[in-house]
């Protein structure tokens, strides 16, 4: 019963490859979904038509021009990420507690009165740090692969005549993954340029481990007023901070022991993400009849400033050798901007004496977002259009339902809330086999005294990820494996607060 | 069950405590400040008691300007002594300097443009402004030999993966035309006219080296201030869509292997190379030595069977060498740190 209370939703998100990154990125900077204080969260982020709201600087910075007076409130989480992934018949398990904070929130006021004999009824500022995203994820899962390995896909780059004409090309030129193999003896060839990999035709045992961490973090600062009492304007900056590092180990292994002298090997690839950039808020409250709210809120275009550095590390264990042998690629670098697409959000709410209620609909085009790589030569730019035309091919519109309820008895609050949203892959690109929109469902409790104020939120958010380690062009060695990775990441978020 | 009446009690006890006045600006209609009273002070009035009996002093009269003793002024002389400090520009605050005081007004207080690359020949190798007039160029020491000719830095293979024994002059002046392409012009700042014209400027990479993340024909840039840094765009070769076969993989169109362009190709032809099928497998063979393996079934022969040809046709059985301490990469161009460790 308390489960089906609390325990809601299934998001199904996205699908991620071996490899598979930029337009993946664009997907996974694009669709944030604020957080916030405990109480936005429960109502199911639709505190920016309410307002009162210190989070809605992120989304409806009109929001703040509700505050009567200078607040401030903290909002840490506790996140359990609990995934459970199924790869070759084998489902395994793991998991991840990672405590953050959502919210840190100011807001001053100036002055408020309910005077009508002015027009402009005072000065609200705020400054919040807004959680974006958790990104936070852990997985294992394991198999006995008897079709195909990395090496196969290494060895389909190997065979490329476009790019590997010698000895020398196939040592070089994929420094990040297949030419490390070549020079630690896994792929090799003969004098006609014929490539070899060590695990051809055998059976080997497939040990994955994918390690997240960072998250979306938007420090937003805002201001606020109230027109003849009637309508509520704001604007805000929002400074987004990208935070991302990603690790995916595989270590393929020679269980059968079929393979001459090779025992094991592994392929570490390593990604640090680091961006921040900037966007811009305008929101529109109004309240044409009491108690009616209407809202419009409209995000400009942001362009995030993004570093990448990543590298691949190898390492080989030959049973005739006393040692391991190991491989590091170079340290790969890329600087670039990231535009992120505009949001628009419309909504309203009715407050009651006895509680409020609250929809959000909100659109958002991830068709728009784009790469502006800072290389400029021509084969940067023609990758730049590549991923960009692929952004473009894949993704679209990507709406968002929300609704929210809130009684009132005080002090007391219970909320609840539900969080729709459609699936931002085009049709025709959607991946086979998992559901791509998702539901959230939340829930809360709060307490209002004179000056003091908690708030407690519960939000369980579901999702699928279908995972592709790597892509083989030989016909004869797919298909290859995918992995089915289930994740149940419940988060309690607490806010604790103090009006002056 | 239990649990969600002791939840109910709870909450209803809560309930019984909103004696607290609850401030929720979501709901409370905003309330009007209590307008600050300025308080005005009143001054208390006084009464004023006349003295019961007042006490009359006499008080001597002494007059100053006709007092016969001089008393010296020490800010007269302070004055005096700092006249003759200022005086002596010898001895300032810069004792341990070389510079004195005139010195320094001409170094500090009319800076030409200075810099130099470090390990020229000519440590003194400035742009002065001033006397810019004294030659086209504004080097007060212009000749062929005052910049990088002389600083040209040897490039390992470690240090430089794409080419061989490239040595990389980091500036190379033109001597016809501050305009030349690709030459430090402080006026057009720091520029290299092409990646693959290399002798005109700075390329920090060979131009026939491709730096390929999974990108046909991409070229990653070096960066020549940090060890073994590749500035290059992860190229994903994987599309996120399981149904797409490859259809979203920028390099789905892998030719096939048909080795009529292979290397060292003798003009045979051999369309067996990717499909290989090792044979071998039926039953588990004992592991056997790779690395010195003799290679005696090494024929070439190119007659569609290998039997097992990751073993056997490897002509270059030998171990890779190791360039994480040596930094001499040799023979591995590609940034690729080869090592070992203990099992």
């Amino acid at each position: 019963m308390r489960k089906q209370v609390f325990i809601f939703g299934l998001m199904v998100n996205l699908v991620s490859a071996l490899y598979a990154q930029t337009d993946i990125d664009a997907l996974r900077y694009s669709t944030p979904s604020l957080q916030g204080t405990a109480r936005n969260i429960a109502l199911g982020n639709t505190m920016g038509t309410i307002g009162a709201e210190v989070s809605s600087l992120s989304t409806n910075p009109a929001g703040i021009a509700k505050f009567s007076s200078t607040e401030f409130s903290l909002s840490p989480a506790i996140s359990i990420n609990r995934s459970s992934s199924s790869y070759l018949d084998n489902t395994t398990k793991d998991g991840k507690v990672k405590f953050q904070v959502t919210n840190l929130g100011v807001i001053i006021v100036s002055r408020y009165s309910n005077s009508t004999s002015k027009k402009w009824n005072g000065l609200k500022f705020g400054f919040a740090l807004n959680r974006l995203a958790n990104f936070n994820d852990e997985y294992f899962f394991n198999g006995l692969n008897t079709k195909n390995s990395l090496l196969t896909s290494y060895g389909d780059q190997l065979k490329d005549r476009d790019i590997i004409q010698s000895k020398e090309d196939a040592e070089t030129k994929y420094p990040f993954g297949a030419s490390i193999a070549y020079q630690l003896g896994l792929t090799t060839s003969d004098s006609l340029g014929n490539i070899y990999t060590a695990t051809d035709s055998s059976s080997i045992q497939q040990d994955f481990t994918i390690t997240k961490s960072g998250g979306i973090n938007e420090l937003a600062i805002g201001v606020a007023s109230i027109y003849k009492e009637k309508i509520m304007f704001g604007v805000s900056i929002g400074v987004p901070i990208v935070n991302y590092t990603e690790r995916i180990l595989l270590k393929e292994s020679d269980s059968q022991n079929t393979i001459d002298d090779l025992n094991n090997f592994s392929n570490l690839n390593y990604l640090k993400t680091r961006g921040v950039g900037f966007n811009l808020k305008i929101g529109i409250i109004a309240m044409p009849v009491k108690n009616l709210h209407l809202s419009l809120a409209i995000q400009t275009p942001g362009v995030l400033f993004m570093k990448d550095a990543f590298l691949t590390s190898m390492e080989v264990d030959y049973a005739s050798l006393s040692e391991i042998l190991t491989g590091d690629s170079p340290d790969g670098a890329s600087k670039y901007k990231y535009i992120q697409p505009w949001k628009i959000t419309t909504g309203a709410g009715y407050i009651h004496k006895y509680g409020l209620v609250s929809v959000e609909y909100e659109l958002s085009d991830v068709a728009n977002s784009k790469f502006r790589l800072n290389l400029k030569d021509a084969a940067a730019k023609n990758y730049e259009n590549f991923v960009n035309n692929n952004i473009k091919s894949k993704y679209g519109l990507f709406h968002t339902i929300k609704a929210g309820v809130e009684f009132k008895y005080d002090p007391i609050r219970i909320r609840g809330g539900v969080q729709y949203r459609t699936s931002p892959f085009k049709s025709a690109a959607a991946p086979n086999g998992i559901n791509t929109s998702s539901i959230i469902f939340s829930a809360g409790f709060g307490y209002r005294g004179k000056n003091f104020f908690a708030d407690i939120a519960y939000v369980q958010t579901n999702f699928k990820e279908l995972y592709i380690p790597y892509q083989l062009n030989s016909e004869a060695a797919k298909p290859v494996p995918i992995a089915t990775l289930s994740t149940k990441k419940p988060t309690i978020v607490f806010t604790v607060g103090y009006k002056l | 069950m239990k649990k969600i009446i002791v939840l109910a009690v709870l909450l209803a006890g809560i309930s019984q405590i909103n004696f607290v006045k609850a401030v929720d600006d979501v709901y409370d209609v905003p309330v009007q400040r209590k307008a600050k009273i300025k308080q005005t002070y009143t001054q208390p009035t006084q009464s004023y008691t006349t003295p019961l009996e007042q006490t009359e002093r006499t008080v001597s009269y002494v007059d100053e300007g006709s007092s016969t003793t001089r008393v010296s002024s020490s800010s007269f002389n302070d004055n005096q002594n700092n006249f003759q400090t200022d005086n002596n520009f010898n001895n300032d605050d810069f004792s341990g300097s070389s510079f004195g005081y005139t010195d320094r007004i001409i170094r500090f207080h009319n800076p030409s443009v200075q810099f130099n690359n470090g390990m020229n020949n000519w440590n003194n190798n400035f742009y002065d402004p001033w006397n810019s007039f004294n030659n086209n160029f504004g080097w007060n020491n212009w000749n062929n030999y005052s910049f990088t000719p002389s600083w040209t830095y040897g490039y390992n293979n470690f240090y430089n993966p794409f080419c061989n024994n490239m040595q990389i002059m980091i500036i190379q002046p033109g001597f016809n035309s501050w305009y030349n392409t690709g030459f430090n012009n402080p006026w057009n700042n720091f520029s290299w006219n092409s990646w693959n014209n290399f002798g005109n400027g700075f390329s920090p990479y060979c131009s026939n080296a491709i730096f390929n993340n999974g990108f046909s024909n991409f070229s990653g840039a070096y960066d020549n201030n940090r060890k073994n840094v590749v500035y290059t765009p992860r190229t994903g070769t994987y599309g996120n869509s399981n149904n797409s076969n490859g259809n979203n993989n920028y390099n789905k169109n892998y030719p096939s292997n048909t080795n009529s362009s292979g290397w060292n190709a003798t003009g045979n032809t051999n369309s067996n190379s990717s499909n290989n099928v090792n044979s071998n497998t039926t039953t588990a063979p004992a592991k056997t030595n790779k690395w010195h393996n003799s290679n005696n079934n090494n024929s070439n022969s190119n007659n569609g069977n290998w039997s097992n040809p990751y073993k056997n046709n490897n002509n270059s059985n030998t171990m890779p060498s190791n360039n994480n301490n040596s930094n001499s990469n040799s023979g591995n161009n590609s940034g690729i740190r080869i090592g070992t460790r203990p099992k």
